[in-house]
């Protein structure tokens, strides 16, 4: 065979053979013999195409395989072996012309690359696998030659893989040379923008660059599972961009058993760093929620409640759907399912209010909690059965050492956590909130009293004027009366009329007293049906004197046949005799203007009636607007800023609404405010 | 035997005006109410009356008004004055005003009678 110009062939790694321009197998080297499981002497002869049954995999590529004529081509077809298995070959073909130009034969080097498509749809596999996992990530694919870190491997002649193992481990720059020793043959486009490449060319070298020292033993348990014949090695690692930053990279190498031999390793990276900060997200909120769990200021309950849910579902299946009545016929059941629930983790403010030191004292038979309301949480199983997501009443559950704490009692069990068999509860402790209500309305109402009494101080002139009148005049009718009997003949009928009228002016003044208590002393609302044309007339005349002294004039415009409203008569002239006062306050040391109250009614609509109370005053400055209605807001030195506060409470309590504007039609500032009539609110027996 | 000494009393309050006259009357003078000082001025016969007994809180021209305007016009006629305010300078401006007598209310009922006495005698 020396000699032979096609002998050389023969130490090809590739397969290599020629056809004649008539299809014909003329040459067939040993690597064919390899590939196609072909001896020479059945290839030879042969019609080269139909003996290797070749099949193009889009009639566009056979098409120009049929031009060959015209040079040269390369692509990939498909085989089958003389074992009768399919092969992917990358073919080249290249026309061999004479000495005069003409076409003498084809070769063909053809390249056995089905165990890169088996393991590159392996890869696709996968990737389509993270592709659903991660969403829209597509992959970068590295192809490499990885026959230099297998010499590396041999030569360093270790009896076992453990050995090999330990040495890796041991020897980083060993690792990070083998690294250097891993040649990229080609990688994909996305691989290029991946890695911050300015050009695939810049990629193709060897892989040390992309594996920072962290990784080291990444890549090391790469070789180890290359070298033990695994199929697949796959890792999450960080991998270095072109620019020396890192990024978290999921790492699958293919090491399809084909291949081994001859080192040939298809790698695919997928980015995951947006998957990394989901779970970096993740844990921030789970300790989020631990933290929020623990410090919460409500007490949060983690049940475990597995074994009731599988009560419940047995229940079901034995075909029960009234949990009610089922309960009712069985007396010890509801005392079964409590057992089937236990404390799993309970907060700080769990601890405090039910007097446990640690978790380890919260861990008792639950009955223990609800011995004062066993209903509350037969309530809580029934809805539970029933579906229900949420359930929530208010209740008594019992301290460790037995006291009742009032709350409310909330419980969620989403689905979601029901599969795992957990229930939420938060208790929150209405005691403290009970008792802080309690507070807010005796400040509230010692405030109100405290603006009674202050508007009354204020008035204690007026008061004091009104109650004299009627206390002077029986003061002189009895004086008068004296005189006359002290006549020697007395005049029995002048002292009668005297008596009379005595008479009448202390039942004024007890009415005088009367209502001035009326509206000092604290005392439950007392709702009637009343005329607001009436509660403006009392309050005016209680005011009379004051606005006499103040030279106020008052015009009223009342709605003549209003129906009466639903109220309590002495907050209704408070609110009156406020806005009143407010009007004159306001008008006082304004000198120029003729200060004038218009008190107005009206029906808004059949239902509401309309009152407003004008002044002729500057108005109401416009950055006090806001603030008016706010509590302790006052323009005055002394003045406690409740009065308009508490009008705006009880309007607002009476189911109507107060507001403030200067569209007075004499001038000043306007104080509005509605009430629902009589007939629309509902009557308290 | 002389005509009864005329009193002028003028007062917004009808019930204590009413109790006033009684009381003047059983003094034995003569009394006319009035219920504002207006109502006084406007009845054409200020100068008969021998004393003016005058409310000062009162609609329109107040007490202190009425008293600086008899001062001026016709000082002859004492004006006593009575109030339910309880300003402690009240007493000086009615004195200013020409009150010649000053009362708080509710006020000793001889009191008043006694301020009449002085002011102008006893009733025929």
């Amino acid at each position: 065979m020396t000699g032979d110009p096609e002998a050389i062939l023969d130490l090809a790694a590739e397969s290599i053979f020629t056809r004649g321009l008539d299809g014909r197998i003329l040459t067939w080297n040993k690597a064919s013999e390899e590939v196609y499981g072909w001896s020479k002497q059945a290839a030879i002869g042969q019609h080269a195409q139909e003996f290797l049954k070749t099949a193009f995999s889009d009639p566009a590529i056979e098409a120009q395989a049929q031009a060959i004529e015209h040079g040269a081509w390369e692509g990939e077809i498909t085989r089958v072996t003389e074992a009768g298995k399919t092969l992917h070959i990358l073919a080249r073909w290249s026309v061999r012309c004479g000495a005069d130009g003409a076409p003498l034969d084809i070769v063909e080097t053809g390249r056995d690359v089905t165990a890169l498509r088996t393991s590159e749809a392996a890869l696709r596999y996968s990737e389509h696998r993270y592709h659903n996992l991660f969403g829209a990530m597509a992959a970068s694919f590295w192809e490499l030659d990885f026959s230099g870190v297998v010499r590396m491997v041999r030569g360093l002649n270790l009896p076992g893989f453990a050995e090999l193992r330990a040495h890796l481990r041991d020897h980083p720059a060993f690792v990070r040379e083998m690294m250097r020793a891993t040649r990229v043959i080609d990688v994909n486009q996305h691989t290029v923008g991946l890695f911050g490449a300015a050009e695939k060319e810049q990629l193709l070298g060897n892989v040390e660059p992309f594996w920072p020292p962290e990784s080291t033993q990444d890549y090391a348990e790469g070789v180890l599972q290359a070298m033990s014949r695994n199929a697949n090695y796959t890792t999450e690692c960080k991998l270095r961009k072109a620019d020396g930053s890192t990024f978290d990279a999921l790492f699958t190498a293919a090491y399809p058993p084909q291949t081994a031999g001859k080192g040939t390793v298809l790698v695919g990276v997928i980015d995951i760093t947006a998957r990394k900060k989901a779970f970096a997200k993740l844990e921030e909120s789970e300790s989020r929620y631990r933290s929020l769990f623990y410090n919460m200021p409500v007490s949060l309950w983690r049940m475990d409640s597995s074994r009731l849910i599988a009560v419940l579902a047995d229940l079901r299946r034995q075909g029960v759907t009234d949990l009610d009545g089922y309960m009712d016929a069985h007396p010890g059941f509801l005392a079964h399912t409590m057992n089937c629930v236990e404390v799993a983790e309970v907060n700080q403010s769990t601890l405090d209010l039910f007097g446990a030191r640690d978790l380890a004292d919260m861990k008792i038979p639950v009955e223990r909690y609800w011995k004062s309301s066993p209903q509350t949480f037969r309530n809580l199983i029934v809805a539970r059965f029933r579906g229900d997501q949420t359930f929530e009443e208010e209740t008594q559950m019992n301290a460790l050492d037995g006291r009742p704490i009032d709350g409310l009692f909330t419980v969620a069990f989403p689905p979601a956590l029901n599969e795992l068999g957990i229930s939420l509860n938060a208790f929150v402790d209405a005691t403290e909130r009970v008792r802080a209500q309690q507070m807010l309305q005796r400040v509230q109402a010692d405030f109100a009293h405290a603006s009674r009494v202050s508007m009354l101080g204020e008035l204690t002139a007026s008061i004091a004027h009104e109650v004299n009148q009627p206390l002077a005049a029986i003061a002189t009718n009895a004086g008068a009366g004296m005189r006359w009997l002290d006549r020697p003949v007395p005049n029995v009928d002048e002292v009668r009329a005297l008596t009379g009228s005595i008479l009448a002016d202390a039942r004024r003044a007890a009415d005088i007293i009367a209502r001035v208590r009326r509206m000092a002393t604290r005392r439950d609302t007392g709702m009637a049906e009343l005329s607001v044309s009436e509660i403006i007339e009392e309050s005016l005349r209680f005011l009379s004197h004051e606005l006499q002294a103040r030279g106020v004039s008052v015009s009223l415009e009342l709605e003549s046949g209003a129906p009466p409203v639903w109220g309590d008569r002495t907050q209704l002239q408070q609110v009156l005799v406020n806005l009143v006062v407010n009007a004159v306050q306001s008008m006082s040391g304004t000198g120029a203007r003729r200060p004038a109250i218009r008190i107005e009614t009206a029906l808004a609509d059949p239902a509401t009636l309309h009152c407003c109370v004008e002044d002729s005053g500057p108005g109401i400055g416009a950055d006090h607007f806001g603030r008016l209605f706010d509590s302790f807001f006052t323009t005055r030195q002394d003045g406690m800023g409740m009065g308009l506060r508490i009008c705006r409470s009880i309007i607002e309590a009476h189911g109507g609404r107060i507001e403030a504007d200067n569209d007075a039609r004499i001038g000043g500032a306007r104080f509005s405010f509605t009430l629902p009539v009589a007939k629309d609110v509902p009557r308290r027996q | 035997m002389a005509a009864p000494l005329l009193i002028s009393i003028v007062d917004d309050d009808a019930s204590l005006r009413e109790a006033l006259v009684r009381l003047v009357r059983s003094a034995g003078y003569e009394a006319r109410d009035f219920g504002s000082a207006e109502h006084f001025l406007a009845c054409g016969a200020v100068e008969t009356f021998a004393c003016v007994i005058t409310d000062i809180q009162m609609p329109g021209l107040s007490g202190l008004e009425l008293g600086r305007l008899l001062q001026q016009e016709i000082p002859r006629i004492p004006v006593i004055m009575i109030t339910a305010r309880a300003e402690p300078n009240l007493k000086d401006e009615a004195h200013a005003s020409g009150a010649a007598c000053f009362l708080r209310k509710p006020f000793e009922p001889n009191a008043l009678i006694d301020c009449l006495e002085r002011l102008i005698g006893l009733p025929a």
